[in-house]
């Protein structure tokens, strides 16, 4: 767990969560034709949401990241 | 027009031979250099020589023929790239750290010095080796249609398959890793663009530069494909979670992704990488659906994988077409080349270095050899058994998964990983996928990859647990008995 980090183990849980809206269940529910927005299926919307939420989640791990390697090496 | 699309394919060959000049010139004759590149990546180049070693020919060509031939269940591609990044995060930051400390050049370096086991590294060795020639297979025939194609038959398939060879095979004599990530850039520039700009050319050409009135005819023409399970040959829920986690776990341990890591020059740089890598997925994932639904409405092609130069032909000129299927040659080059690289890169240093003493210029120069040797196998493995595209990355990728539990427990230096546990874990896990692969074919549908990795991570666990465990130094490498 040290070397992983706990920080890291909790962003995951996180990330897996959202991560599960792109499994078949939720891609089902979202994949019918109707109603389509602007002629664009629901579905192809729901893919990209969930898309951007997930890298707006790791912009703040990536942050996150930085500013433990940053801590790190002003330890060093 | 077709001599004009000749050159065009020949003159991106050539500056691909330039690089490897270059490289080579800038190499030094040691075996760190030829393997890692002096472990001297930087961010721009690492980006690069990861991505487009991983997005292949495979994506290039079987992401529009797939969704082609399956409509939405494609949509399990975002997820897998999601785990691809996270793992890269997690364990490829780590590999690359402890490849640092420790001087490790491959993946049986690592297991080998965690689990103190020579017999392990051998086992790593002939895992990964069949994890990765059959993958090699695909992408030179791959290479050859698509020259063939965007020159009319002009160049034929086998000619240009071989004019692939030779180049890839002259680059990486010449320059070994770093040649492989300098034409990875180029590579990696002319495919992602590539993409972008084909789904905006062909929407303009048929549904004047509208995504909402293609999926309307897509609504009244193949409905099928706008919902799960998708069109022909419907995926299974269990087999598209199947694919997440073989696509997007079994990459990260990749043995030439893994060596990979291992170049890079600041462990930083995984801090970066999940960002980058998913933002540029935000962007050529929907080209790719539009090129696959699209071609679905406007023509029939006999193999799925053949939808996209076969539209780019069909629709633009000759020239232009040529242009960007450049794109699709580079996919086809930027994956074979590290894939030479690293299992001639592992024969040389986990086999023949282990068993005679060499000097370094020796080991390079046997390393090289084995480059054309094992890109010869694949080439001519091509020719005799081709295969669809996505189906052997997904064996290859589970094959991968075999290897990562011994990988895993050096990474999170497991104090009770023992050596018989990592060998166990590998032989039972290659039987696994064989026999869920071939026999007992993807039980309760799921992929064989995942059997795979079950067991193999059961069988390291239960036999690492029963065994003694060695003892080890602070950092975790076994001491050796003197």
């Amino acid at each position: 767990m040290s070397v992983l980090g706990i920080k890291r183990i909790q962003y995951a849980i996180i990330i897996l969560i959202v991560h599960l809206l792109l499994h078949p269940p939720f891609i089902m529910w979202a994949s019918r034709i109707e109603p389509m927005i602007a002629g664009i299926p629901f579905s192809f919307f729901y893919i990209w949401i969930v898309y951007i939420v997930l890298w707006i989640i790791l912009f703040f791990i990536c942050g996150a990241m930085e500013r433990l390697a940053d801590k790190e090496d002003s330890e060093v | 027009m077709v001599a004009l699309s000749v050159a065009i394919i020949l003159g991106f060959l050539l500056i691909y031979i330039l690089i490897g000049i270059y490289s080579g010139r800038v190499s030094k004759a040691t075996m760190e250099d030829y393997i890692l590149a002096g472990r001297g990546f930087g961010n721009f180049v690492a980006f690069f020589a990861v991505s487009a070693t991983w997005i292949s020919v495979v994506f290039y060509l079987g992401g529009p023929g797939w969704f082609y031939q399956h409509g939405y269940g494609f949509a399990f591609v975002p997820a897998y790239c999601f785990i691809f990044a996270m793992g890269w995060l997690i364990f490829g930051k780590r590999m690359c750290e402890m490849a640092h400390d420790k001087g490790y050049l491959t993946q049986g370096d690592l297991v080998e010095d965690y689990h103190g086991s020579r017999a392990a590294r051998y086992s790593v060795l002939i895992v990964g080796l069949i994890c990765l020639i059959p993958y090699i297979q695909t992408q030179f025939l791959s290479l050859g249609y698509i020259a063939s194609a965007a020159t009319l038959g002009a160049l034929s398939q086998e000619m240009g398959a071989f004019l692939g060879f030779v180049v890839v095979v002259f680059y990486i004599w010449m320059g070994g890793m770093r040649a492989t990530a300098w034409t990875n850039v180029l590579q990696g520039i002319l495919m992602f663009i590539g993409l972008a700009i084909i789904a905006g050319l062909w929407l303009g050409y048929y549904y004047e530069g509208s995504v909402a009135a293609m999926f309307e005819q897509a609504a009244t023409d193949y409905p099928a494909h706008l919902t799960l399970p998708g069109g022909a040959d419907a995926i299974s829920a269990s087999m598209w979670s199947s694919y997440i986690f073989v696509f997007g776990l079994g990459a990260v341990f990749w043995p030439h992704l893994v060596m990979r890591s291992f170049a890079v020059k600041s462990p930083r740089f995984f801090n970066k990488y999940p960002l980058w890598i998913f933002g540029l997925y935000i962007i050529i994932v929907p080209a790719i659906i539009i090129i696959g639904l699209g071609g679905r409405m406007v023509m029939e092609v006999e193999a799925v994988d053949r939808i996209l130069p076969e539209l780019l032909v069909a629709t633009i000129p000759l020239p232009l077409a040529a242009l960007l299927l450049c794109g699709a040659v580079a996919g086809s080059m930027s994956t074979v080349d590290g894939q030479n690289h690293a299992i001639a890169s592992m024969l040389t240093h986990d086999f023949i270095r282990k068993t005679r003493v060499l000097t370094e210029e020796r080991s390079i120069l046997i390393t090289r050899i084995l480059v054309v040797v094992v890109a010869g196998i694949g080439l001519l493995m091509g020719f005799f058994f081709p295969a669809a595209l996505y189906d052997l990355a997904a064996l290859s990728s589970g094959l991968a998964l075999v290897i990562a539990p011994s990988v895993m427990g050096a990474l999170v230096l497991w104090k009770r990983a023992t050596a018989v546990g990592a060998i166990a874990s590998l032989w039972v896990g290659l039987l696994v996928v064989v026999i869920t692969e071939w026999i007992w074919v993807y039980p309760l549908a799921v992929h064989s990859g995942v059997w795979g990795f079950v067991f193999t991570g059961l069988t390291y666990i239960i036999i690492s647990l029963v065994t003694t465990p060695p003892e080890r130094e602070p950092g975790g490498s076994v001491i050796k008995s003197q």
